[in-house]
């Protein structure tokens, strides 16, 4: 009897399988725009929310939704003031785990398994799962192809591309919004703090051993198949957790790319 | 036909006059030079041209029209003195079409032109120095514009390639009747290629053939202390 035949296991190859086609090219600008923290920070912003949903007794993907948003929207304004990222997302990044914390105590004794959020679970993806990740899926590629030009544009020089008419905050603004929901629908799959995994190494392997923006993405696109697909069926081969393999897989990869890939 | 015109030209950024009172004026087909100190506004100038500064005071003409709508018609080509940080993948070639407004057999055209085929298929991050600075220059070219604004282009390149760049210019405007507006610190550089010299601190302290303002005494006025002038080689068999 093939693991196929069981629904807990289609819904996860299928969750894989919408993963893998919109956050490799996620991935890659996401590395090559130096954003790796800053979508580090974002998922980790997530926490916060799920623990507001929990204290305002909502489903928590609104309040992971509210809170991921809202911390991307700070981010691109205070990236637009001139703030390095990376200072804004040291801050936030503490401040909303932080704020979870609080949140939670607040709460008290709570029922909603945090530990699935956190780390995932893609084995309990339910079919309401898979079309939020679906619609998130569709509005990624759309978003990234039809600013391809513009976003590898202001993403090779911000300064040339806005003195060539790329509005490059709004671009900016726009893609960190488009990364707090892949992260908030990726939640139940791999967890918010194993997510910043999928949402870096994919892109860091292309960035590293391509010389064009194509074969960058190609590259990403087949880390990102190898790390998902060959996680999850590692996950189920050896009964593992299936988001920690998929993470472990991506990051063999990445080390092995160090080694054996000299520029 | 003035490529660029500004009337009493004001810019003020974070409470500071970064220009003053600017009045300048530079005809289609000239190599013109603004230079001056650090801070001194040169990279500011240049912005109020393309229009990505907004003068507080007074204005600018592109072409006898607003900057933008010269940048939107793609009359106008920037090179920016920051060298791009990105860790975004990308060939000699690809950087020339990374505006994707020109096919690749213009890319390669414009590749051609500045000497640079040849390295099209290569890593734009491997190049030298002046490799990289000609592939920059052939995606400002390749746009065909009738007016180049090069921000410091000499920056972090050897002499060599320095000379070579600035013969490439000379060339090109030469070959198409483009006009060039570059900032430098390189005195030598400045006085040997140009047309018209911009002396620029806050204020325009003088502007004419470069014979005329970069004598010692006004450089020492511009910078505020003593300089020398060092004229790149040929220089006298070009301009005898």
């Amino acid at each position: 009897m093939s693991i196929l035949e069981f629904p807990f296991a289609r819904n996860a190859l299928f969750g894989g399988l919408i993963m893998a086609v919109f956050l490799p090219l996620l991935s890659f600008f996401v590395v090559t725009r130096r954003l790796s923290f800053t979508g580090v920070g974002i998922s980790h912003s997530a926490f916060g929310g799920l623990a507001l949903g929990v204290l305002l007794g909502i489903n928590p993907v609104w309040g992971a939704v509210a809170v991921s948003i809202l911390v991307a929207l700070v981010m691109a304004e205070a990236s637009r003031r001139g703030v390095p990222e990376d200072t804004t997302t040291g801050v936030l990044f503490a401040g909303t785990m932080a704020l979870g914390a609080v949140l939670l105590s607040l709460a008290g004794g709570t029922r909603v398994d945090l530990w699935t959020y956190l780390f995932g679970n893609i084995l309990s993806l339910s079919v309401p799962d898979l079309v939020l990740l679906g619609a998130i899926a569709v509005l990624n590629l759309v978003f990234l192809l039809l600013f391809l030009r513009k976003l590898l544009f202001s993403t090779f020089d911000p300064e040339l591309a806005e003195a060539h008419g790329v509005k490059t905050g709004l671009l900016n603004a726009t893609l960190l919004l488009v990364l707090a929901l892949s992260v908030v629908a990726c939640m139940r799959a791999v967890g918010v703090v194993l997510i910043s995994g999928l949402l870096v190494f994919p892109g860091a392997i292309g960035a590293r051993v391509a010389k064009s923006h194509k074969a960058g993405i190609l590259f990403s696109y087949l880390t990102g198949a190898v790390a998902i697909l060959g996680g999850l069926g590692l996950s189920f081969w050896l009964n593992l957790p299936s988001g920690a393999s998929i993470i472990l897989v991506g990051t063999i990869i990445f080390l092995l790319s160090l080694v054996f890939w000299r520029k | 036909m003035n490529a660029v015109s500004a009337e009493n030209l004001s810019v003020d950024l974070g409470g500071r006059t970064v220009l003053s009172d600017i009045n300048m004026e530079v005809r289609e087909g000239w190599i013109a030079g603004i230079m001056g100190p650090n801070g001194g506004g040169k990279t500011t100038l240049l912005r109020a041209i393309l229009g990505t500064i907004k003068p507080s005071a007074g204005l600018v003409r592109v072409f006898g029209g607003e900057p933008r709508d010269a940048v939107k018609r793609g009359l106008v080509g920037y090179l920016p003195q920051r060298q791009s940080r990105s860790l975004l993948p990308l060939t000699a070639l690809e950087v020339v079409m990374i505006m994707g407004r020109s096919s690749k057999r213009e890319a390669l055209a414009a590749l051609e032109a500045v000497g640079m085929a040849e390295h099209a298929g290569r890593s734009f991050w491997e190049l030298s120095g002046g490799q990289a600075q000609r592939v920059s220059l052939a995606r400002v070219m390749v746009s065909k514009p009738r007016l180049m604004l090069l921000d410091e282009p000499s920056t972090g390149i050897d002499t060599v390639s320095q000379e070579d760049f600035y013969r490439l210019l000379l060339k090109l405007r030469d070959e198409t009747g483009v006009t060039v507006i570059m900032t430098s610190h390189d005195v030598g550089a400045i006085s040997s290629y140009v047309d018209q010299v911009f002396c620029l601190n806050t204020r325009l302290h003088c502007h004419g053939p470069a014979s005329a303002c970069l004598t010692r005494d006004r450089l020492s006025e511009l910078y505020g202390r003593e300089v020398d002038i060092v004229r790149h080689q040929g220089w006298e068999d070009e301009h005898p």
